[in-house]
């Protein structure tokens, strides 16, 4: 018996075969398994063929992440879904379970004959390896949620197929990223830790060790690249560094997005956080290229023209009124939004913002529908002659006559 | 004569194994069955060392047939190769559920029954 199909493109010699972490099924030996790739990712692995005179089965791996395994145990994912979506590896592996060679696949590629059928179930486990794996899966899952995780796939000029990608523009844009986040992070730990002032305009950037994202993954279909945070101490809420990498993938969409969202948005950061975005985007304009952002689990997509309004948008630094005082009477508010309508009796005009992170509530609900000074940070964006402005209510006090 | 394969070790089949009575399915390579399919996976000696040593000595079997059904669909190893049929007395061995997967079994043969087990057994469709 000889293998019924082989991959078109040639074999890498040997490889290091995944390292058996579970048997899912077993028949004469495993046949389904859970392993260990030699990039420290979990896989599947099916056993899809063999040549039984040589003593050598064929194996099928595909990344599977413990959130794909809880979805096959609680059968939300198919299991050839798995198999599919994506990079798979194939390996010839000897009796010994050594590889005598190896193929990187996508796993669309593979024919109907090496894969599990479109409506096959994860064979049935008994209830104590059910139970025992589906706990530690979910586990594993909660744990990776709450690290702060990144994915950068990029298409345009520098890019050439799925074959590869300009190492100078990847090494500048990943480096621009990794600095967007770092200065972000060391923004906040310097204000959690009391120290006053902001970010110098050069200089180090505190904690920037802590803030660091490793690459740990290249995912096929595009040009991409993984990056996520590293830490040996097993998690019980998201990270801060998680929670930064979030807040800097809304600030990359608002200046892709528009005027007034850049506006809104760049009032929580520092003005080196927002000229270093410049040159992230600037970066990636000159080079023709686009990008789609994973932060954590949210995704955004940044094409040719997105790109040019956010170089746009960014190129004249925004510019900060920090305390600005508008008399007026305060027509709404909801606390839980942070948001707020204040009316300006000059104007008679309606300002909406947000309320700051800091700014007592119970004293600003007093204030609704009484004439007041709203105290107001005022972040303006330029472009060209356009001005886009975002309020942050600090707080209301009494008319200057109510206090002469 | 020891009563079960050389290669098995002490206390193999287990506390748990019973008599074997009835149908057990079998994905054997050749019809009509040989000797060849009727190797453990100790026999063949696959990944040495791994696995429960009990277990490694005995041949996988199934009862039921849509657990043949189950098998072919998820793992395709399974499709290149026939199923096969027996109905087993006590005579020819012991059985006992092993393993991860619910409806897993294996079987132990007598040695009296070692070289001529393939013989109760037929290619089938199920």
């Amino acid at each position: 018996m000889t293998f019924s199909w082989s991959p078109s493109v040639p074999p890498q010699s040997g490889g290091q075969a995944p390292r058996l972490r579970c048997v899912l099924y077993e028949y004469d030996g495993p046949k389904l398994v859970l392993a260990v790739d030699d990039r420290d990712r979990q896989v599947l692995g099916v056993a899809v063929d063999e040549a039984f005179e040589q003593g050598i089965t064929r194996w099928v791996f595909a990344p599977a992440p413990p959130a794909k395994i809880v979805g096959l145990l609680e059968g939300a994912t198919g299991l050839r879904e798995l198999f599919t979506q994506g990079e798979v590896c194939v390996f010839d592996l000897t009796a010994d379970g050594e590889a005598i060679q190896s193929w990187g696949l996508d796993g669309a590629s593979l024919p109907d004959a090496l894969l599990p059928d479109a409506d096959a179930d994860l064979p049935e486990l008994t209830p104590a390896a059910y139970e025992g794996l589906l706990a530690e899966q979910r586990r594993l899952a909660n744990e990776q949620q709450r690290l702060a995780r990144a994915t950068l796939l990029f298409d345009g000029r520098p890019v050439v197929g799925r074959r590869g990608i300009s190492a100078s523009f990847t090494a500048a844009t990943l480096g621009k990223y990794q600095d967007l986040v770092s200065m972000e992070y060391g923004s906040r730990r310097k204000r959690s830790s009391g120290r006053k002032g902001s970010l110098g305009p050069t200089g180090p950037i505190p904690d920037r060790g802590a803030s660091t994202l490793y690459l740990v993954d290249m995912p096929r279909g595009s040009v991409g690249f993984a990056l996520q945070e590293i830490t040996e101490q097993p998690l019980l809420v998201p990270s801060e560094l998680a929670e930064v990498v979030s807040d800097v993938g809304t600030l990359i969409e608002a200046a892709a997005a528009g005027d007034q969202e850049l506006a809104e948005t760049v009032a929580d950061f520092e003005p080196r956080v927002v000229s270093t975005l410049k040159e992230l985007f600037s970066l990636v304009h000159k080079a023709e290229a686009t990008f789609r952002l994973v932060s954590n689990d949210r995704t955004y997509h940044f094409d040719a023209e997105g790109i040019r309004m956010a170089v746009e948008r960014t190129a004249t630094e925004p510019t900060e009124e920090p305390d600005l005082r508008f008399p007026g009477t305060l027509s709404g508010y909801l606390p839980d939004a942070r948001q707020f309508e204040f009316r300006e009796a000059s104007t008679g005009e309606v300002i909406k913002g947000r309320i700051a992170r800091g700014a007592n509530l119970d004293e600003i609900r007093r204030w609704l529908d009484k004439p007041g000074v709203a105290r107001m940070r005022v972040v303006t964006v330029t472009r060209g002659a356009r001005k886009s402005h975002a309020f942050t209510l600090l707080g209301i006090e009494p008319p200057d006559d109510a206090q002469s | 004569m020891s009563e079960f394969a050389a290669n098995c070790p002490k206390n193999c089949p287990p506390p748990a194994a019973a008599d074997v009575q009835g149908d057990v399915y079998r994905f054997v390579r050749n019809d009509p069955p040989a000797f060849h399919d009727m190797r453990s996976w100790e026999d063949e000696g696959r990944n040495p060392g791994q696995g429960d040593p009990c277990s490694r000595c005995g041949l996988s079997v199934l009862t039921r047939p849509e657990d043949v059904h189950v098998a072919r669909k998820a793992i395709p190893f399974f499709r290149r190769l026939h199923v096969s049929r027996a109905v087993l007395r006590p005579e020819h061995g012991q059985i006992c559920k092993t393993g991860n997967h619910r409806w897993h079994y294996d079987l132990w043969v007598r040695t009296v029954h070692g070289a001529t087990i393939h013989q109760e057994f037929s290619v089938v469709t199920v």
